[in-house]
């Protein structure tokens, strides 16, 4: 008895749960676009979103439908404008029948000028406060739109925004550019320094049908943007990304160009194994002092001298030919960084105040003006470890 | 109420007892002098039994009736055991001749007197023959079994690719024979027990005296002894009656018409069952993981065994929640997919007219047909059965968009995971746990499916086999002995029996007998 009206309830208990609930915040897969990546632009100082979002109605994600036009593109780009962020991306509802769902939004371009003028502090708060979005975003400044950026018909990958990350995780094979994520972002803008690098791309155009929007146009990377205090206040080109990636302890791997002893041209090319580089802050009274040590492993993928490069002689001249180019590399964007940019884009000052912890409490212009007159004292070694398959040059 | 118990049964109850009361008035009790009158009164009781021969001989120039059922008695040992007796010189009577028969019937197993009606008539029908003698009043039983039964087969339930190939058969005297061949010791008893108020069927309780718990063996019994049913057709019918657990989709107690499996778990200190007329044996108490465990885990590597017996385990969980996690992460939790996945899903989705909850529940129940129409149907026509499913649910229904690809696919991976189960009863409990959790993964998502999981959880931790805890040896980390559970430890490292059955007797084995010392360190 006590068991029968038991499973009575039971049964009871479940319809009801089942019926009353109504299937609370269900979101069936057929209702929504998957918004891949957004950028921002300023259009009559209002915020001007771009979202790419997938289209499953075009096939896509490597399935092919038997029926339907298999023409089209799998992702729709579409834009909106509002007086905030969040507004704009609601006002993409009005353009779009299908909900925006922004979790799997993997990269946010913002364009120069915005970044410029705006700053990120808005865009920081859009991405962090909404538990939808993800910190583990990856942030790109675009030159010119932001939102033509995602336009550019994709050529290796289905989705422009998904190419755009390939793209920048790739960036380590060259170390010519870096990756920034939000969260990354937020943590150096709020350390000692308030600086951060983010990657730099651009549209470059190859000629093509300029008739068809998007076709003809690729994307590069172009550098790294400077930020502090969450605006943009200047660019690194590639060669100079680099040079600040050698001092960020960032570069993995890479190639290095340059001239063995006697030789005008830069017809020899290391690639790097391995690099290891220590870094010693250090405070004297007349001012802060840096100490590097990078040892630089690789290999000589290409040899245009004419020595024998069998020798030992040889050898140690190419490494030490090596380390001066890379010296040189560094030196230049320090100059830069000390005499343009008058920002630590070295991420120092967080170095420095971990080693000397009341440096935390640092006004942010006053690191700056204490970076400016900081000394570095470089040291880099090469070490060539293996000349490839072959032995003397053709 | 619609559940509440009517009182109307029991009335009827008590008239039929009446009945049977009246009718005892008619019978006679014992056989009387005459045989004209026995015969009378037999015929009586067996009118319209038409298998029942009553054939007239004459035996040391008396009148004889022999009486058998036709087919349940071995007509070649009656005609060489007795008939020829019968014919014999009984000139010098110097014994009584009913005495003379018995002894000279020597082919026959087992030859008894009785004077009782209703036990002869019992024996009688359970395959007994009886000589009725002119001027004796006891009546000569003869137990000579026979008539039709099927040879000792392969088990067809539980195969197995290494390990003895005889299965249990329906004649219970062959069943016993296939546990006393592996278990040549006087330890091993078996109780005989008849039950069923109207089959008369025979049943068996065996068990090893110096291992099995004498309280364990006194509670089946107790509980068998409580049955009161018509009929027994199949061990499932006990298996019902005594169950500790009659409102849990989950067995407690286990079935097997492996003769080895049986062994073995007599040898764990359990009671095995044996029912005549069913190939399939009962062991008690039982334990969830041993649903997990197949006959050949012993007779392989052990590594093998281990590794297949967790990835039995990994096969269940699969099956169990593949298509509640497909649900849950299509309309709750697309966060949780990696991208390309997602977008996979996506467009595979799009175009599927109902949502991903019914879907689920859609193709689980179509498989769940075509499963049961392959089942009971003639072979030739199952074969149409499952290429008409294979081509209408799994091409033709994604090509209409009717389901999504990926649907399928979690369909097929449930079904093929849900088979690796070695017995399927406990399968069948999974089946009801996965239409729940999918309703529940469709209503609140993840938060369904744990809070289901919980509750299926907390209920396995309730039952019962027997009084010993179901989950045992996992349940209780007091009776601890993983060696059973996820792992199949070496047999000279299983020394000890389960803690909680073998306790009387709990050394299995010795140490390893290790090979002779080679020389080697």
């Amino acid at each position: 008895m006590r068991m029968r009206k038991l499973s009575a309830m039971v049964l009871l208990f479940v319809l009801a749960l089942i019926t009353v609930s109504g299937c609370w915040s269900r979101r069936e897969l057929n209702h929504l676009t998957i918004i891949l990546g957004v950028a921002l632009d300023l259009k009559n100082d209002h915020h001007y979103i771009t979202v790419m979002g997938t289209d499953p109605t075009q096939g896509g994600g490597g399935k092919e439908r038997s029926q339907g036009s298999g023409q089209g593109s799998p992702f729709v780009v579409t834009s909106a404008e509002g007086k905030t962020i969040f507004e704009a991306a609601r006002n993409l509802s009005l353009i779009m029948p299908r909900r925006n769902y922004w979790a799997h939004c993997e990269v946010v371009l913002v364009s120069e000028g915005y970044a410029r003028e705006k700053g990120l502090r808005e865009l920081l708060d859009f991405f962090t406060r909404d538990h939808e979005r993800r910190r583990e975003t990856y942030l790109i400044v675009t030159r010119g739109q932001a939102g033509e950026m995602l336009k550019v018909m994709p050529t290796l990958s289905q989705y422009p925004a998904r190419e755009i990350i390939e793209q920048i995780r790739l960036t380590r094979i060259s170390a010519k550019g870096l990756v920034t994520i939000l969260n990354d972002f937020i943590a150096q803008s709020e350390g000692v320094t308030r600086t951060s690098l983010v990657n730099y791309m651009d549209i470059r155009n190859y000629g093509g049908n300029p008739e068809i929007p998007g076709q003809g146009e690729e994307k590069v990377q172009a550098g790294a943007g400077v930020f502090y205090n969450y605006k943009l206040i200047g660019l690194l080109n590639t060669r100079e990304t680099r040079g600040a990636n050698w001092l960020r302890d960032n570069i993995k791997t890479g190639v290095i160009s340059f001239a063995p002893e006697g030789e005008r041209e830069k017809n020899t090319v290391l690639q790097i194994d391995r690099v290891k580089t220590k870094m010693k802050p250090l405070l004297k009274e007349e001012g802060g002092q840096v100490k590097y040590t990078i040892e630089v492993t690789g290999s000589l993928v290409e040899y245009g001298g004419k020595a024998d490069i069998t020798k030992k002689e040889t050898v140690k001249m190419l490494e030490k030919a090596c380390s001066e180019e890379i010296e040189k590399e560094i030196r230049e964007i320090w100059k830069k960084a000390q005499r343009e940019l008058k920002t630590d884009i070295f991420l120092l000052g967080d170095k420095f105040a971990h080693a000397y912890p009341f440096l935390l409490k640092t006004d942010p212009s006053e690191w700056q003006e204490f970076f400016m007159a900081l000394e570095l004292e470089l040291e880099v070694k090469t070490k060539i470890n293996s000349a490839g398959v072959r032995g003397k040059p053709v | 109420m619609f559940w509440q118990k009517k009182k109307k049964p029991q009335a009827q109850e008590n008239k039929s007892e009446q009945e049977k009361q009246k009718r005892k008035v008619n019978q006679p009790e014992e056989f009387a002098l005459c045989l004209e009158a026995n015969i009378k009164a037999l015929q009586d009781i067996l009118h319209n039994c038409s298998d029942v021969v009553f054939r007239c001989l004459t035996v040391a120039r008396r009148q004889a009736y022999l009486v058998y059922a036709q087919g349940m008695i071995n007509t070649d040992l009656l005609s060489k055991g007795i008939l020829q007796i019968c014919f014999e010189d009984f000139t010098q009577e110097a014994r009584d001749l009913l005495e003379e028969l018995k002894y000279r019937g020597l082919a026959i197993g087992r030859i008894t007197q009785s004077n009782k009606v209703d036990s002869c008539i019992k024996d009688l029908l359970a395959g007994k023959a009886l000589l009725l003698l002119e001027g004796y009043r006891d009546v000569l039983v003869l137990d000579i079994p026979g008539g039709e039964k099927r040879s000792i087969d392969t088990p067809q339930a539980e195969p197995s690719v290494r390990g003895p190939m005889d299965s249990f058969v329906e004649a219970l005297e062959v069943n016993i024979s296939l546990l006393r061949r592996r278990l040549a010791t006087p330890d091993f008893k078996v109780v005989s027990l008849v039950l069923g108020k109207r089959s008369h069927t025979n049943v068996r309780v065996c068990y090893m005296e110096s291992i099995a718990h004498p309280k364990l063996l006194e509670e089946v019994l107790r509980r068998l002894h409580l049955i009161n049913i018509d009929a027994l057709l199949e061990s499932s019918y006990i298996e019902e009656l005594i169950d500790d657990e009659p409102y849990s989709p989950f067995p407690t107690i286990q079935t097997t018409e492996r003769p080895d499996k049986a062994v073995a778990s007599l040898l764990e200190g359990r009671i095995v069952i044996i029912q005549e007329n069913t190939s399939f044996v009962l062991i008690m108490p039982a334990f969830f993981q041993q649903f997990f465990q197949a006959a050949d885990d012993y007779y392989n590597r052990y590594f093998f065994a281990t590794f297949i017996r967790i990835l039995r385990i990994a096969a269940v969980l699969i099956s169990v929640y593949a298509p509640a996690l497909y649900v849950a992460f299509t309309t709750f939790h697309q966060e949780m997919l990696p991208t390309s996945l997602l977008i996979s899903l996506q467009t595979q989705r799009e175009g599927v007219p109902f949502p991903a909850v019914l879907e689920a529940i859609l193709m689980g129940i179509a498989f769940e047909i075509l499963r049961e129409g392959g089942l009971r149907l003639p072979r030739p026509i199952g074969q149409a059965v499952s290429i008409v499913g294979a081509l209408i649910i799994g091409e033709a229904a994604v090509r209409a968009s009717l389901v999504s690809a990926a649907m399928v696919i979690v369909t097929a991976l449930t079904a093929i995971t849900f088979f690796t189960v070695p017995t399927l009863i406990i399968g069948e409990a999974f089946l009801i746990i996965r239409i729940i959790l999918v309703m529940a993964a469709g209503v609140l998502g993840l938060w369904g499916i744990l809070i289901i999981t919980l509750l299926f959880l907390a209920h396995l931790t309730s039952l019962r086999s027997f009084g010993i805890p179901y989950l045992s040896p996992a349940g209780s980390l007091i009776n601890l002995n993983l060696d059973e559970f996820l792992v199949r430890a070496p047999l000279w490292a299983m020394r000890k029996r389960p803690k909680l059955l073998g306790q009387r007797n709990p050394t299995r084995q010795g140490r390893r007998p290790s090979p002779q010392n080679t020389g080697k360190k």
